[in-house]
């Protein structure tokens, strides 16, 4: 599978194999009255070309903050405050307003939870659309009309010279979603970040949202970061998981292990408490006492321990660093006592 | 039998049509179309479907926020609409709503001890002393620490808000409450208290329920009874781990199969249900689900299916409600999914 902006770069062969995205110690803080507050610290990910990255975590753990700082939208009083994100081999936090501006819409798009309010209301789709290619692109109008028309077509719209003139309270749902979706793709990002992209449809548009990305991503061959909080969602469309806390990564793996083999006392925890078709109706759930540390807790251990069912001393000393379980190991996890051994996760997930 | 107990909550026939006043002519909206829904005491009745299928509607009927267009609701064996003066009230404390946003259902001046104790200040019940002691026994029932109770809505959890709204729905002692998407707004891991939750309140205080949800996991987990709307019908209904085992309207299935597992990686699989609910203005003819239906025939599109008897006590909407397991296997049955 070679993207035809992979295969446009001069050095192919290297391209390919470094990743599109690679984040390094990512922190972002708020200025709050009573405080700085962290709401993401120094997290560290790589997104491979054609790979789909799943972040799953509860309200309050950074996944849409985390999200922000990549597209450069954090604003005040947020701020990327440390760490490298490295897209495409350029740093983002060193570009100016133009640059970013350049980047995303084209390279680098992004999918918001409600297309509802991240559309024009006062615009018709064909407005929008043809508005985004011309930002980025210097033709003339009937061409980025014919590309919209193309995109939209791609996303599964039926009649879509008629669906330019239509203005997005006018669709309802999945379609709206369609058209954010057909929107990132106007330009041929390389990497696409979808931030809870299902979570305001119904069940059987959310399957039908899902499958058309995972189609298109194997088509188009980009890069793609689903963010979302639903286990099943995320199972079904990537490729690796990273599991968000607190503003912190805790464990980081590949589908399905991180499923059937969980490292960390969280990600088991989370996948306990998750009722599914299967869930034995006469045992109660699971649950995970307590709640997030308020941001006045000032804690010196591993974020996770107030709550943990496996908390050592040690836990409460000092935070755990996120490292892989073994040298060979491409399974990370931030616990001093992590549920599994290096051997049994690289396993194919089996229990 | 029915005259020596009545049922909780018998409705019969329920219709619900809204007018929707067009540029050109005012048109009606169907909502709720020939609901039939019997409530026995202490069952937990599921209702789902997706947006825009009746179920809302449905609750605010039961609850008298609506007034049926067609059809008689019965409780304990009197209509709902007909009660006056003392007898409504006596329906009010019996019946009690919990709402999807436990934010927006809390007054955010008002103290949670407030907010519990208002209730039982509407209906003049005991004194101020007596109601204090009952506020306790309630934060206590609903697993809140007592010092809570002081605290204003802006200061609690989504989950401790959401218990917040069960204690209030309990001062009354109900027999029936209607839990309108209870645990949506809610994270994974206090979605799993809640759950728990409700379903200890239920087994100690003798409760019936009816859950409306969109989240057929969640139903999976509660529910005893199951009933399956779509555009204002009821298109299947039947004991829980019947209708979920062995769907027999098409409709069902496809919810069951579009649900992503992440114990079965079913998501991956499966083949996703066409289209979308068409809107409730314009019902398509025949059975409304045949637009979207992979058994649509003929016959489908001029008739509109009967709820007809599939097996004790489930029945389904369907031309063709035997052949709904042959065609297609449910994802999370076939155990042995592999993995890509």
């Amino acid at each position: 599978m070679v993207t035809t902006t992979a295969a446009a770069k001069p050095s192919q062969d290297s391209s390919l194999l470094e990743p599109v995205l690679s984040v390094r110690h990512l922190t972002t803080e708020f200025e709050t009255r009573a405080g700085l507050f962290t709401a993401v610290k120094d997290i560290s990910f790589d997104v491979a070309r054609g790979e789909c990255l799943g972040i799953v975590g509860e309200s309050g753990s950074g996944k849409s903050v985390a999200a922000l700082s990549i597209m450069g939208l954090v604003d005040y009083p947020g701020k990327v405050t440390a760490g490298q994100i490295l897209f495409d081999g350029t740093d983002i936090r060193t570009l100016n307003g133009r640059e970013l501006r350049k980047l995303r819409g084209s390279q680098l798009s992004i999918i918001f939870q409600d297309p509802q309010t991240s559309l024009n209301p006062l615009f018709t789709i064909g407005r929008q659309m043809i508005d985004v290619v011309r930002a980025h692109r210097r033709c003339s109008l009937p061409e980025a009309r014919d590309l919209a028309i193309a995109k939209l077509n791609l996303v599964g719209m039926s009649a879509p010279e008629t669906r330019l003139r239509a203005y997005p309270w006018e669709l309802s749902g999945g379609l709206r979603q369609r058209v954010a979706i057909a929107m990132a793709l106007l330009l041929d990002p390389l990497l696409i970040i979808a931030d809870e992209p299902t979570t305001a449809l119904d069940v059987s548009i959310q399957a039908q949202i899902v499958s058309l990305l995972r189609t298109l991503k194997v088509e188009l061959g980009f890069s793609l970061i689903f963010i979302s909080h639903d286990l099943g969602v995320i199972s079904s469309i990537a490729d690796r998981v990273l599991v968000m806390y607190a503003g912190r990564a805790v464990e980081q793996h590949a589908v399905p292990s991180i499923f059937t083999v969980p490292g960390h006392p969280y990600t088991s925890a989370l996948l306990a408490s998750a009722p599914t078709l299967q869930s034995d109706r006469t045992l109660p759930l699971r649950v995970i006492e307590g709640g997030l540390p308020q941001m006045q807790d000032r804690l010196s251990g591993c974020v996770f321990a107030p709550r943990c069912g496996y908390v050592q001393e040690r836990c409460l000393r000092a935070e755990p660093p996120f490292v892989p379980l073994s040298n060979t190991s491409n399974h990370e996890v931030a616990c001093y006592y992590p549920l599994v051994d290096a051997h049994a996760s690289d396993g194919k997930g089996e229990r | 039998m029915m005259a020596a107990s009545p049922r909780v909550l018998d409705l019969q026939g329920i219709g619900k049509t809204y007018r929707v006043r067009g540029q050109a002519s005012a048109s009606h909206l169907r909502a709720l179309d020939d609901v039939s829904l019997a409530v026995d005491r202490q069952q937990i009745v599921g209702v789902v479907g997706e947006s825009g299928c009746g179920k809302s509607t449905l609750a605010r009927i039961i609850i008298r926020l609506e007034t049926p267009t067609e059809g008689t609701a019965l409780f304990e064996g009197t209509e709902i609409h007909a009660l006056r003066g003392a007898e409504l009230l006596a329906y009010r404390r019996r019946v009690q709503l919990v709402f999807q946003d436990p934010y927006s259902a809390l007054a955010p001046r008002m103290s949670v001890e407030d907010a519990i104790e208002e209730p039982l200040k509407i209906h003049k019940i005991g004194t101020a002393q007596d109601r204090r002691l009952q506020v306790t026994k309630l934060l206590d029932l609903v697993g809140l620490a007592r010092e809570l109770g002081r605290r204003y809505p802006h200061q609690l959890s989504g989950g401790q808000r959401q218990r917040v709204n069960i204690a209030r729905a309990l001062a009354l002692n109900p027999r029936l409450l209607l839990l309108d998407e209870p645990v949506s707004a809610l994270d994974v891991s206090i979605q799993a208290q809640v759950l728990n939750l409700l379903r200890d309140l239920q087994q100690e205080l003798g409760l019936t329920y009816v859950f409306i949800s969109h989240d057929l996991r969640v139903v999976n987990y509660l529910c005893t009874i199951v009933a399956v709307m779509y555009l204002g019908r009821i298109v299947e209904y039947g004991p829980l781990q019947v209708v979920f085992q062995q769907p027999r309207h098409p409709y069902t299935l496809a919810l069951l199969q579009s649900i992503p597992d992440h114990t079965t990686h079913s998501g991956r699989h499966t083949v996703v249900l066409r289209g979308e609910v068409p809107s409730p203005v314009a019902v398509p003819s025949g059975c409304a689900f045949h637009p979207r239906c992979p058994l649509a025939r003929e016959i489908c599109r001029v008739e509109r299916p009967a709820l007809r008897s599939t097996g004790p006590g489930h029945v389904a909407a369907c031309h063709f409600a035997e052949e709904v397991s042959a065609t297609a296997l449910i994802p999370h049955m076939a155990a042995s999914t592999s993995w890509p």
